[in-house]
């Protein structure tokens, strides 16, 4: 569903992606892991078209994407969750949520979508005229992953959805997408902290220092000491299962 | 002073407030969402100015139900020019927001010696919105006023509505706050800052039509307008738009009762020393918040 092919990214002299590929089939879950400042969210980035590779292409749906406008991808159901929100300050709840209904693919199902954003996160429902500056960590957590599903994706690409919440919360929030996936959708997710992460995943790609160096099942990847100590920070006692 | 002479002069100060609003918000509006600091909102007011002055008095005489719908459009559509041809065109450069700023004051001055050119420097006037005066008991309030703040009213109340209520409007409220978020939800980002462009230009004519009978017509008449704006919306808090609203009827009022007390030529250097006071006080205005 969604190819990146060598795609390399500089800020000016620093380069921040080397030649990346990766595949996203459909209705897969797969994660890219990797510490903090290796490149995993600027990946993100120039795949949903905030960033234009500096060389390299990215497919999605057999068409080359990496030259369009973000409106372009966000219509064509590719929708990015980023870790800073970026929600509206001063809008409410539901304002919020109707913003991500902007484009002309979502606007017909905004109800519908309305209404499984509230069955995901009935929170959300209660805070509706709440101002999204007064929102917990965890509930902007939740209007951000919400308002990309009022936009109707096919594909949802989440930058760190657990990264500064409780562990509770986080167990919720990955139900939340499990369940999105499970809808029909494709989820590409980006983790600094694996332990719950990869419970839910399919398959797992290891970024570090911009480059992929580990790429497989999530059963290979916990089973390859070195990746899960080197990268995934566990040792051998605590991994998960 | 008696009673009915001060009640007079704080409607006419009213008045002069409502003006100075409908500027400033445009140029709020348009800072807000674009970050472009507009000096050629000036002299889109003036031109405002010059496109009545064709309809009512030159060529022909038309009544202001039919000028105000055509000017508010024509100064609409040529804000959206302004936006895709001037000020989009520099946004691919880094530091474009300096750049703006110097570029829309060239502009300003080729709009200004355009008029000089066109239409000579002597002094032009436009019709009042309505002659004559209504009286409550010893209470005169000329129909031009009336009218003048009923439109204003008016036009703040569906703006209000259409930032609150409609997509678009919504749309330009969130690229306001979050660039980088409207563009995740992918919003129209060059149509809205488009649309800002449009809206801050039809207020400008707008402004322009019901100050200008008051006033006079001349090529540089925007500038004082823009300056007394830019006065009202640092005061207010750049981009806050209750202290706009506070500060403009504040200055509405002031000027007014420095016009009565030492001279109309005095309003503007009095705005000044308060603007630089206030400034040196309190950096971010009256009522500011970034």
């Amino acid at each position: 569903m969604l190819s990146v092919q060598n795609v390399s990214f500089s800020y000016g002299d620093v380069q921040i992606l080397r030649d990346v590929s990766l595949q996203v089939n459909a209705q897969e879950w797969v994660a890219v892991f990797g510490p903090n400042g290796h490149g995993k969210s600027t990946l993100l980035k120039v795949i949903c078209g905030l960033l234009k590779p500096t060389s390299g292409s990215v497919e999605y749906l057999g068409e080359r994407i990496d030259r369009l406008p973000a409106g372009e991808i966000v219509n064509r159901g590719l929708i990015y969750v980023p870790e800073d929100r970026h929600l509206f300050p001063e809008m409410t709840v539901i304002e919020n949520l109707r913003m991500g209904a902007y484009n002309r693919n979502a606007r017909p199902n905004e109800s519908s979508n309305l209404e499984l954003v509230f069955r995901l996160f009935p929170k959300l429902e209660r805070l509706g005229t709440r101002g999204a500056l007064n929102l917990s960590g965890g509930e902007a957590r939740m209007l951000a992953i919400g308002r990309g599903l009022m936009s109707n994706p096919k594909f949802l690409a989440i930058d760190e959805p657990s990264f500064g919440l409780a562990p509770s919360l986080r167990k919720d929030v990955f139900r939340a997408i499990d369940e999105i996936r499970n809808r029909g959708n494709t989820i590409l997710l980006v983790e600094q902290s694996t332990s719950i992460a990869s419970k839910f995943v399919d398959r797992i790609y290891v970024i570090e220092d911009g480059k992929i160096v580990f790429e497989g099942g999530r059963q290979e990847a916990l089973s390859n000491d070195h990746i899960m100590e080197t990268y995934l920070g566990f040792g051998t006692e605590d991994r998960p299962v | 002073m008696n009673l009915e002479s001060f009640a007079n002069m704080f409607v006419a100060g009213i008045t002069l407030g409502a003006i100075y609003l409908l500027m400033a918000i445009g140029l709020t509006l348009v800072f807000g969402i674009t970050k472009v600091l507009n000096y050629a909102q000036g002299s889109f007011f003036t031109w405002g100015g010059y496109l009545t002055w064709i309809l009512t008095t030159k060529y022909v005489q038309w009544g202001y139900p039919v000028v105000i719908p055509i000017v508010m459009l024509v100064a609409f559509c040529a804000g959206i020019l302004f936006e895709r041809v001037i000020v989009r065109p520099l946004r691919r450069f880094s530091g474009w927001e300096t750049t703006a700023i110097i570029v829309t004051l060239g502009c300003a001055l080729v709009l200004d010696n355009l008029a000089l050119v066109l239409f000579d420097p002597l002094s032009k006037t436009i019709p009042n919105l309505m002659e004559g005066a209504f009286r409550f008991g010893g209470l005169s309030i000329a129909k031009h006023n009336a009218i003048m703040i009923v439109i204003t009213i008016a036009v703040l109340v569906l703006l209000w509505l259409f930032l609150e209520k409609t997509r678009v409007g919504m749309g330009l409220r969130a690229v306001s706050q979050d660039i980088t978020g409207a563009r995740i939800v992918g919003l129209p980002v060059d149509r809205l800052y488009g649309y800002s462009f449009g809206i801050c230009t039809a207020l400008a004519a707008l402004a322009a039509i019901l100050l200008i009978p008051r006033t006079l017509l001349y090529p540089l008449v925007g500038w004082t307008t823009l300056l007394k704006a830019f006065v009202v919306i640092v005061l207010g808090g750049l981009g806050n738009i209750k202290g706009t609203l506070i500060a403009a009827f504040m200055l509405g009022q002031a000027e007014i009762f420095i016009t009565y007390y030492v001279g109309g030529m005095w309003a503007l250097p009095i705005f000044l020393v308060l603007l630089v006071a206030t400034l040196a006080i309190s950096p971010k205005g009256l009522f500011g918040r970034w």
